[in-house]
């Protein structure tokens, strides 16, 4: 039991740190918290059971056109909702709440109460570690989450686009005055953090089907995510991203189910005590 | 040929006055100093002209087009560069990456794998060619002033403005920062426009100079006409 809550945690881990970079990304350019995160990480899942399972698509095809269409629906959101509030940040907060709101009931509407589920990736099952049989759809979600983390690392790491959305979250004037185009940077970079948000929502969606408020405890486990790993940090993200998910999984196994949520509150309760600014964040000067 | 053209520039902040209908004009390949007693208006103009802030009257004229109330970014594409009084390096990047910001977004350099190379040139042409891969953060304060230079030049400026890029130099540092910024301006073809208190470099390096006093143009012309006029000596030492 210990293995298998591990590796759920690991899989689970995997798509919390996905979605925290995402906003991560989005906090640390534009100072806009997107409260519809998890409406779009479900929008995507949407996408990708509407593709593949009404129109017949391949699945990777499915889900690379609904992580499209979700980036493109975060241009179009920022530059209709977000870009007019430039300055005050709580207009952001307010009309990207309102967003989820009307989102929620629109899949109520579209879909229904009930949950829709993706066809999965694979089939099967294989022994792990000669203990037990772990589905071979969750090791690919794991894999696959992995891979896009590593992506989201290779970008901001090593190129020009990269070291741009660095500079700019560390200092937006002399950013714009060393030629950098904060409007557009700021558009492409909240569609970025949908886009991350709609990876996480098409790589987990055939694990846990998607229901019209499914996004809801993702988003605020993602909000949590960067708070614990440290605003900013992207390896905040990954490693905050894992503790939680091993933290609610063994919680779950070993203590209660009903406490899913409450542990990963502990844990960030616990952290923020002994380190204000996060495990990985850099004190304010 | 005038670079640079400010024609009746008022900027107010509430009550305060910080600029009054002043001109001036900044011509082709030279260094012109801006200099004036604290809150003379000097850096508000500096922000007018970079794009920083919009002026409530007048015209800005760069190249011979007009660029008032355009933002930072534009202007810096369009060949104006500026540094800052107190230096802002993109602290947790290395000084090639700092660079690097600056040249890819600067014209005709997006072509792939060309910016380390330019990215290092301009690091070499300020002394800090050793300190690539060094993190910013770790930088004395003359090296982040020379990061800073690098920083500008890699948008390829036809115009650079430096702010107080003197302050906090000893007189050893001041001399050599003075024939380091001629140099700039021979080799890169640039026109200086340049913000001062240490009157003792601007003495020697500036062509022209122009003196700011309670937000209007006190007065402009060669350093030696500057240092011999009374209201100027006033503005400084009082009565």
């Amino acid at each position: 039991m210990f293995a298998l809550a591990g590796m759920n945690g690991l899989v689970i881990g995997a798509i919390y740190a996905l979605a925290a970079l995402g906003v991560s990304l989005v906090v640390g350019i534009m100072n806009v918290i997107n409260f519809a995160h998890g409406e779009l990480y479900i929008l995507a899942g949407y996408f990708s059971y509407l593709f593949a399972n009404a129109f017949g698509m391949n699945f990777a095809l499915a889900m690379t056109l609904a992580v499209a269409l979700v980036f493109l629906f975060g241009l179009l959101i920022e530059y209709t909702l977000i870009r007019p509030t430039y300055g005050n940040d709580m207009y952001s907060l307010i009309l990207t709440f309102i967003l989820s709101i009307v989102l929620q009931n629109a899949y109520l509407l579209i879909f229904g109460p009930y949950p829709n589920k993706p066809p999965n990736w694979v089939g099967g099952s294989t022994l792990i570690l000669g203990s037990f049989y772990y589905g071979n759809q969750r090791l690919a979600a794991l894999i696959a989450g992995s891979a896009v983390i590593t992506l989201v690392f290779l970008v901001i790491k090593k190129t020009w686009f990269g070291r741009i959305i660095r500079a700019t979250s560390q200092d937006r004037e002399m950013a714009e005055l060393n030629g950098v185009n904060t409007k557009r940077l700021n558009m492409l970079s909240f569609g970025l953090g949908c886009a991350l948000a709609a990876a996480a929502g098409v790589i987990l969606a055939p694990i846990f089907p998607v229901t019209p408020t499914a996004g809801v405890p993702v988003a605020l486990t993602a909000f949590v995510v960067v708070v614990l790993g440290g605003m900013g940090s992207l390896w905040g993200c990954v490693i905050g991203g894992l503790i939680i998910g091993l933290v609610e999984n063994f919680g779950a196994a070993y203590i209660s189910t009903a406490y899913k949520q409450v542990f990963s509150f502990i844990i960030l309760i616990l952290v923020l005590l002994s380190r204000p600014s996060g495990l990985f964040g850099r004190r304010e000067a | 040929m005038t670079l640079l053209e400010g024609r009746g520039l008022s900027k107010r902040f509430g009550g305060v006055t910080a600029l009054d209908q002043v001109s001036f004009s900044v011509e082709e390949g030279t260094i012109v100093a801006l200099i004036g007693p604290n809150g003379a208006g000097k850096t508000t103009l500096f922000n007018l002209v970079a794009g920083a802030l919009k002026p409530d009257a007048g015209q800005i004229l760069f190249a011979g087009e007009e660029i008032t109330g355009l933002t930072a970014n534009v202007t810096c594409r369009r060949g104006l560069a500026r540094t800052f009084q107190v230096t802002r390096p993109f602290a947790t990047m290395t000084c090639l990456e700092n660079v690097a910001v600056a040249v890819v977004n600067s014209p005709r350099s997006r072509a792939n794998g060309t910016w380390r190379l330019s990215a290092h040139e301009c690091l070499k042409a300020v002394g800090l060619g050793d300190l690539a891969h060094i993190e910013a953060r770790h930088l004395n304060v003359v090296q982040k002033k020379r990061l800073e230079i690098a920083r500008a030049l890699a948008t390829r400026p036809k115009l650079l403005m430096l702010d107080e890029v003197l302050g906090g130099l000893n007189t050893q540092e001041i001399g050599q920062a003075v024939d380091f910024i001629r140099s700039l301006r021979d080799e890169h073809h640039l026109t200086v426009f340049w913000i001062e208190h240490v009157m003792g470099a601007i003495m020697q390096a500036a062509e022209k100079i122009i003196v700011l006093d309670q937000g209007r143009r006190l007065m402009e012309g060669s350093p030696e006409e500057v240092v011999k006029d009374s209201r100027v000596i006033q503005a400084y030492l009082g009565d």
